[in-house]
């Protein structure tokens, strides 16, 4: 659990974490998403004290971090992959925080396998590595003291399709054994894919929050009936607001409420479902406009796969 | 991605499977995420020693760490060498001045970039998350780089007596004041220290090395300006420490000089170190 209150960090006029509050719940993967420059790594930073924050204060598991006396095994961090010293081996940068955690040179062994580093990768010099090994390292080293809290700071970057696709799972499978996952991204589809609730941040400012859910509803449901005209006036009836998509309708409800007025009327229906993703991405382009610094800002859902 | 790690992606999917929980089958009871709090180890802290044991072995584990401590190793051997050959009968104390002359160059930095390091590397985000009371950190950096400097010491004995042992005997080859020995090697713990927090406030091996040598150069010019003239001998550490390494009887007037200078440079610097990083911004 991490539990978020009116976190605020301004560098001089720049408010670039603005009176931020949000929860991350155990059990649960949550997003935190936002454009480039929208606050995220600052906030995650202040969070755990790595920059003071001006005003506001966070909890993990109820204590705030500077209290949690040996932090590494409650909280599992990466949140910038590059900082690490560039002379040291892989295994020998995870060897080091393992003394300092009380942990075992095997428990490094295991995450370096775990995060797929070969030991001839990480016997090598961290300043040779590609930037997705980089990031493998800073999972391994996130995951090395078994923490119940994982905050990660765009855990995607450089990684590649197996690579996310692995990371993915693995942060399901930790959410559903209890832990809490907080991680960042700026693209909407990394977000969409793994997050149970969605933290929107822009300029600084919290922009939406609430579970993916709520979020996808905002988008609405897609629906295409045999006759459309009947639809039409069934939606109508219902009091509910829909527009022309080309071919299909899109109705600011849930699917659920769409069938019902449907089935009421006796329309047939050739296809209803939650307008997923676009749904989302509408959502996240409409939630951030407002406190976008480009009005022609790509957010290309495609781009964000690889 | 590097072609390197793709190999093995299917490999981590299978054997990792055990450690996927949060905390392993063999960890303790409380569950992730459950209502129990921090776990029991993560209560406990981090010892003290375990800190100072991690900084020593920082120190050395990296390419420029190791290659340093080689280099400042076999200039110490180098100099007793020369010491030995070119000073004809030589005694234990004539070699070991010779032969201190690397590590009084040499050690100094070291505290520099020991106090730096961390914001140099940009190691100071992992640092600082492992243990976020950071003054801690400090400490364990204060107590390894003068455990590194004890050691150098007793090496720097241990060769000079060698060395006196292989330049044959000679008169007073043994004699050596207990006192002289005792104020070298204080005087080079406190010029390590100095190091240290000019590296520590300044948070950048370079400028520090760079102020460390400036530091003296500057003082002796402040000498020939009428005002600041009279401050100098209070504040410059190699005159107020030069007594100490002669081991002589210190007058009162020189413990004074000697605690204001120690206590600028070393205690008041270390104490602003200290203010300064644990307000530093660690990114
Ligand atoms: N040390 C600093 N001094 C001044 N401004 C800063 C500092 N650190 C961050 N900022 C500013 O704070 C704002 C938020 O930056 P931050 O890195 O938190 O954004 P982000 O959401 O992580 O963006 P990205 O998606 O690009 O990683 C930016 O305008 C940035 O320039
Ligand atoms: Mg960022």
């Amino acid at each position: 659990m991490i539990e978020v209150e009116n976190l605020s960090k301004h560098y001089g006029a720049l408010r670039a974490v603005d009176d931020v509050s949000f929860v991350a719940r155990p059990g649960r993967v949550t997003g935190f998403l936002g454009p480039n420059g929208a606050g995220k790594s600052t906030a995650m930073r202040a969070m755990v004290g790595l920059t003071r924050p001006t005003s506001g204060s966070t909890r993990i598991l109820g204590a705030r971090y500077a209290e949690l006396r040996n932090p590494g095994r409650v909280v599992g961090l990466l949140l910038d992959a590059g900082a690490v010293h560039a002379g040291r081996t892989g295994r020998e940068s995870l060897r080091v925080d393992a003394s300092t955690l009380g942990l075992s040179a095997s428990r490094v062994d295991e995450v370096l396998d775990l995060v797929g580093l070969t030991p001839s990768e990480a016997k090598r010099r961290v300043g040779g590595y590609s930037l997705g090994m980089k990031q493998r390292l800073g999972l391994a080293r996130a995951f090395l003291g078994e923490p119940e809290v994982l905050v990660l700071d765009e855990p995607a970057n450089g990684l590649d399709p197996q690579g996310i696709h692995w990371m993915r799972g693995r942060l399901r499978t930790f959410a559903d054994r209890g832990g809490t996952v907080l991680l960042s991204s700026h693209l909407l589809h990394e977000v969409e894919v793994v997050a149970d609730d969605i933290v929107v941040i822009g300029r600084g400012r919290i922009v939406a929050q609430g579970t993916k859910a709520d979020l996808v509803g905002a988008g609405g449901a897609l629906v295409r009936a045999r006759d459309p005209r009947a639809l039409a006036d069934a939606l109508a009836a219902a009091g509910l607001t829909a527009r022309d998509e080309g071919g299909a309708v899109r109705v600011d409800a849930t699917p659920e409420q769409v069938g019902v007025a449907a089935a009421a009327a006796g329309v047939v229906l050739l296809e209803l479902r939650e307008a997923t993703g676009s749904g989302l991405e509408e959502a996240f382009l409409q939630l951030t406009t407002a406190t976008d610094r480009t009005t022609d800002r790509s957010m290309d859902p495609t781009g964000a796969v690889a | 991605m590097s072609t390197a790690a793709s190999p093995h992606h299917t490999e981590r999917a299978t054997p990792g499977a055990g450690p996927d929980a949060p905390s392993t089958p063999a960890g303790p009871a409380v569950p992730p995420g459950g209502v129990a709090g921090p776990p029991a180890e993560a209560r406990m802290g981090i010892g003290f020693a375990r800190l100072v044991a991690v900084e020593l072995r920082k120190m050395v584990d990296t390419r420029a760490g190791a290659a340093f401590h080689l280099v400042v190793v076999a200039l110490t051997v180098a100099a007793v060498v020369l010491a030995v050959v070119f000073e004809g009968p030589s005694t234990f104390d004539t070699i070991r001045r010779v032969a201190q002359l690397p590590l009084a160059l040499f050690l100094p930095l070291l505290g520099v970039l020991v106090a730096a390091g961390e914001w140099t590397h940009r190691s100071a985000m992992v640092t600082f998350a492992l243990e976020p009371r950071r003054h801690r950190i400090v400490f364990a950096k204060i107590v390894a780089v003068v455990l590194v400097t004890l050691a150098y010491v007793l090496l720097l004995w241990a060769l000079s007596a060698a060395g006196a042992l292989a330049s044959g005997p000679s008169a007073g080859a043994w004699e050596v004041e207990p006192a002289v020995l005792a104020g070298s090697t204080a005087a080079l713990v406190i010029d390590v220290l100095c190091g240290f927090a000019l590296g520590l406030v300044l948070a950048s091996g370079a400028l520090g090395i760079l102020a460390y040598f400036l530091l003296p150069i500057v003082l002796q010019i402040a000498t020939l300006w009428g005002p600041t003239e009279r401050i100098v001998p209070w504040i410059a550490i190699e005159r107020t420490l030069a007594p100490v390494v002669e081991g002589a009887t210190l007058t009162a007037l020189e413990w004074q000089r000697i605690g204001t200078s120690v206590g600028l440079w070393v205690v008041l610097l270390t104490a602003l170190g200290l203010w300064l990083t644990a307000r530093r911004e660690a990114k």
